[in-house]
């Protein structure tokens, strides 16, 4: 077992009792409150290295067994090093020490003891230099041993533990025992929600909305905890910016081309979306929802670095996302034919599909037949042109260099079409596709481009 | 730069081996020997006139093209033509085809023609943003996905050189094809395009000029038969003008 603790230095006991320090008198030295809302969002942090987490609002302190994740995350060096720098910016600084026991690395890490101790003996060293005042015992208690002339927890542990129970209470011998290992701990898993509903109070009025980035970084590594616990992952993201004085909150959904669970993905999309976000007022708090998840599809590791299909392909779907997130979903699309003689029908354009560049399942028409001449560009509406002579006139006499190509189809839907495409070239020698309508008065039509 | 001890008689290298040397420049050698991987164009006889036989991967081609009714953007003189070929080999393996074109473009792609010429049409995405500014955004964020295996792009006059300049480097980047569709207006303003050439469409041929390549200059322009579709002019106007004393298509009367 290898317990990694996290919990905020305590207020120092020895500055706030002693009445000969100078630390400003006059101001009431309150106790750090433990910032209760941000516990559990830290909680489901931590569920992106292990799904053991242990979370106790009354110290405040996070417990996580890791050991389990070790060979995962390549070592625990490396597990650590990676716990470290991904560790959210808190209000106030908090405090990591490891240990074999969850108790005993917590009171080291209330001690500020940031080494990393991997057997009991060298904790055990360790917790012998523990002052008591940083133990989260009653204050009455705290006195008494500070009258037995007690200063460290080094004086308290060879001492026989029934008549040490008779004075200071049994609770705190088991708990000395149990930070020990001598005696079992069992400590409440943290229950992961149901739903991600997170949020997140900024310390200042925020009022730009890419300069909200940096907060919303603590709920998406929260989020990504979430999602590795319950190996699921998500396509939609709702974020909330509340405004307070009665504004209505400003709405942020992030939709993804695929289901995603890593942070660096989130971000890059967020980061996209937060730039081209106006907001109506200062921001005072985020929110975090998700309401749906799917599971995450269960993807081989390769056995030789550098998958390029892989990469390629979620590559291209984090392409995607930020296109939509900043230029919007109209203005990324897919194409493929129709099975339509009319142009205008014969191409269509829609949205993109989960897997990305989509294909819209349609028989294709013309695939590799090179001897139907379409052009590669087709105007939305055709430019009508003038006629001259009977020849299409577009600043100039238009040469005509091969045709005519009847098409003559939509009789059924009303939108009937009956016209003569030729290829043509203008004086600035761009080769056009114009067309003659049937009908009683015939006209020309520009239509596309053989660009 | 080969240095002097490399010629010394002792250390001679075969001279076949120092004439596949890239940073060897010969003055008889038509053009440069380029180390950046390529992808062939589908032409012969351009193939043989640009630097390691096809378009650059991870750099910039730069097409200059007359304008066909695309509102002050190149478009309409074949020039798409003479990179579908291109375009249809990368779309049939793995990579992706990025378009960018502007949304007040009045004309879109058409998909029966994209797939007749070879293109897979599902590996097709279009963007369409609104600004130049998230025109040159997308073109960079697509040119350095190592998904896409090509960007076409139509930019007009008013683009800044730096912002080609990053164009360049984002291409580098992915290591793709990055064609980059701009006015005929544009050949007197320089850029840091390494290939540059200019597209003109002469009756049922495509004249290209390679304006700028590394290496010696080009000479003459080329003429390439990129479209097989022509028929013989003298026909058409003979169908035209027995058209013109109907005043209606003459093969309209039975519909």
């Amino acid at each position: 077992m290898l317990w990694c603790v996290l919990t905020p230095a305590p207020p120092d006991p020895q500055r706030s009792s002693a009445p000969d320090t100078p630390a400003s008198p006059s101001v009431p030295i309150v106790p750090i409150a433990p910032e209760v809302g941000g516990w559990p969002a830290l909680a489901c942090w931590a569920g992106n290295y292990t799904s053991q987490v242990s979370l106790e609002l009354a110290v405040p302190a996070l417990s996580f067994e890791i050991s389990g994740s070790l060979r995962l995350f390549g070592g625990q060096g490396a597990l650590l090093a990676r716990i470290r720098e991904e560790l959210p910016v808190t209000p106030q600084p908090l405090n990591l020490a490891v240990a074999p026991v969850a108790r005993g690395a917590l009171w080291l890490a209330r001690a500020g003891d940031q080494r990393v101790y991997e057997d009991l003996s060298g904790m055990r060293a360790a917790l012998c230099q523990v002052p008591l005042s940083v133990l989260p015992w009653p204050l009455s208690v705290q006195e008494r041993l500070r009258g037995f002339g007690f200063r460290r927890l080094g004086d308290l542990i060879d001492l026989p533990r029934a008549a040490l129970a008779t004075r200071i209470g049994r609770p705190r011998v088991l708990d000395l025992a149990r930070a020990l290992g001598e005696l079992a701990d069992p400590l409440p898993w943290f229950q992961f929600p149901q739903r991600f509903v997170q949020s997140l109070e900024l310390p200042a009025p925020v009022n730009s909305a890419p300069a909200l980035l940096f907060a919303a970084r603590r709920l998406v590594s929260a989020l990504t905890g979430w999602l590795a616990v319950r190996m699921a992952s998500a396509s939609v993201l709702h974020w909330q910016i509340a405004h307070g004085r009665g504004q209505p909150p400003t709405c942020l959904p992030l939709h993804f081309s695929e289901p995603v669970h890593t942070p660096a993905r989130i971000e890059r999309v967020l980061k996209e979306a937060l730039d081209r976000l106006p907001l109506p007022a200062p921001a005072l708090e985020l929110w975090l929802t998700v309401a749906q998840v799917q599971a995450q599809d269960a993807r081989t590791q390769t056995l030789f670095a550098g998958g390029a299909g892989a990469s390629a392909e979620t590559g291209l779907a984090e392409l995607i996302d930020r296109l939509h997130a900043r230029l919007g979903v109209a203005a990324v699309s897919a194409l493929a034919c129709q099975a339509d003689h009319r142009p205008e029908r014969a191409s269509v354009e829609g949205p993109l599909t989960d897997k990305g560049a989509g294909v819209i399942p349609y028989p294709q028409v013309g695939a590799g037949n090179t001897a139907i001449a379409r052009p590669l560009c087709l105007f939305d509406t055709p430019v009508a042109l003038a006629e001259h002579q009977g020849r299409p006139w577009r600043g100039g006499a238009l040469q005509l260099l091969a045709g005519p190509e009847r098409i003559e189809s939509g009789w059924w839907d009303g939108d009937d079409a009956v016209r003569d495409y030729f290829i043509a070239q203008d004086r600035q020698r761009c080769w056009l596709w114009v067309f003659r309508s049937g009908g009683s008065a015939p006209r020309w039509f520009l239509h596309g481009l053989f660009s | 730069m080969i240095s002097v001890s490399n010629l010394s008689p002792a250390t001679a290298l075969p001279l076949d081996q120092l004439l596949t040397r890239a940073d060897l420049w010969r003055g008889a050698t038509p053009i440069a020997v380029s180390p950046a991987p390529t992808c062939g164009t589908g032409f012969a006889s351009l193939d043989a006139q640009l630097p390691g036989g096809g378009w650059p991967r991870g750099q910039i081609t730069e097409v200059l093209a007359a304008e066909g009714g695309a509102g002050g953007r190149g478009g309409g003189a074949g020039e798409l033509s003479l990179l579908t070929p291109a375009l249809a080999r990368i779309t049939q393996a793995v990579g992706k085809l990025v378009v960018i074109f502007p949304l007040q473009c009045p004309w879109r792609m058409h998909a029966p023609a994209w797939a007749g010429a070879g293109v897979a049409t599902g590996a097709m995405l279009l963007v369409r943003p609104q600004n130049l500014r998230d025109m040159l955004w997308a073109a960079v964020q697509s040119a350095r996905c190592p998904g896409v295996g090509a960007v076409l792009c139509w930019l007009d006059a008013r683009v800044p050189v730096n912002s080609l300049r990053r164009l360049q480097v984002a291409a580098g980047e992915g290591g793709g094809c990055l064609f980059v569709v701009r006015p005929a207006a544009c050949r007197t303003i320089p850029s840091p395009a390494p290939l540059r050439l200019a597209v003109q469409a002469q009756g049922p041929e495509l004249l290209i000029e390679l304006i700028k390549r590394r290496g010696l200059p080009a000479g003459l322009p080329l003429r390439l038969r990129t479209r097989s579709f022509f028929t013989g002019q003298e026909e058409v106007d003979a169908l035209v003008r027995a058209d013109t004393g109907t005043a209606r298509p003459a093969a309209l009367i039975g519909a």
